[in-house]
């Protein structure tokens, strides 16, 4: 292969890596594993109507149980199952952290160990992700869980996030808006 | 008794010696003050006391500060009424300047404001959370597209390379 060809293969790899980069960062990569993704999905949706089930039952004991057995499930890595498992976790955790705080009587949790969950269900990489309300809704529950605790100034940039974040989704709905 | 004699009979001293000890002689009845003002009076306007120029200016100085009139700084509501609306003064610098006046109330204000924002966020996440949930599901089913794919690629794939009849 002459000179004059490893120029443009050089400027396509490039290129294309570059692109891959850009995409990752705008969290729009796809998962590795597709099969990973679509079995959560197919999880969190029958579990989601669990749960629908159960509190128009009252049952907030059985939603709660229901939540924190699929939070014990094993999740996808954020290469194998993309943002859109990321999304996917953050969404059920966001629920259980939520009948956690609507529901404080059932099996209570001190507040620094529903922190810890919230913690867990974010992940180091949360800011990565491509913007999205569940992740929204549960950096808010943090900002909630922080309040509580007294740590107004976490609390604080906890909500102006959450609220950063709706604000880009919002833009984004406008954008679409013919 | 002369004129001359007279006057002098009325402008001495001891006439006034002399009408007191008479009334002593008669007892003390009575009284001679009458009499005395108007020989004290005699005397004045026959022989006038002369005042001396230290004493001219000491009347004209208690006439002076008498009459002179108070600068405003020394008027009696200013003297009283200056120090009490400095000190109103200093009460509402020291109350509204205090640091600790924005934090009188501030976990109440925190309190009410968290308390907004989150169910504000919460109002906001129930409004998303259908299309996001959509748009998953609509992302969930080009990756079920895309294992698809791969699935039959795969057996295909398996199919020629394994060798089967």
């Amino acid at each position: 292969m002459s000179v004059r060809w490893l120029v443009p293969v050089l400027t396509f790899v490039l290129g294309g890596a570059s692109m891959l980069v850009g995409l990752a960062q705008a969290g729009r990569l796809a998962p590795a594993r597709p099969e990973a993704l679509v079995a959560l999905a197919q999880i969190v949706e029958v579990e989601h109507r669990r749960v629908d089930l159960l509190l128009e039952r009252h049952d907030e004991a059985g939603a709660i149980a229901a939540l924190e057995a699929l939070r014990g499930q094993r999740w996808p890595s954020r290469e194998d199952g993309g943002d859109l498992g990321e999304q996917l976790r953050h969404d059920v955790y966001g629920r259980l952290v939520r009948l956690r705080l609507d529901y404080p009587e059932v099996d209570p949790q001190t507040d620094e160990a529903l922190l810890q969950v919230v913690a867990d269900g974010l992940g180091p990489d949360y800011r990565e992700v491509e913007t999205n309300p569940f992740t929204a809704r549960l950096v808010a529950l943090r900002g909630e869980l922080l309040e509580e605790r007294g740590r107004d100034g976490e609390a604080l940039g906890a909500y102006e996030e959450a609220l950063e974040m709706n604000r880009r989704l919002l833009e984004l709905e406008l954008a679409e808006v013919p | 008794m002369t004129g001359e004699h007279r006057d002098a009979a009325v402008t001495d001293p001891n006439w006034e010696d002399e009408l007191r000890a008479g009334m002593a002689q008669d007892g003390d009845v009575g009284s001679v003050e009458p009499e005395l003002a108007i020989a004290r009076l005699l005397l004045h306007a026959h022989a006038p006391a002369a005042l001396t120029t230290a004493g001219h200016d000491a009347i004209w100085r208690q006439i002076d500060g008498a009459i002179a009139p108070v600068p405003w700084w020394r008027r009696t509501a200013v003297l009283w009424g200056g120090p009490l609306l400095a000190a109103a003064a200093a009460v509402v610098l020291v109350v509204a300047l205090r640091p600790d006046t924005p934090a009188a109330n501030p976990p109440s204000v925190a309190v009410a404001s968290g308390d907004a924002i989150a169910a504000q966020l919460e109002n906001q996440f129930a409004a998303l959370a259908p299309g996001a949930r959509a748009n998953v599901a609509r992302r969930v089913e080009v990756s079920r597209g895309s294992m698809r794919g791969d699935l039959l690629a795969m057996a295909r794939g398996g199919g020629t390379q394994g060798g089967a009849p």
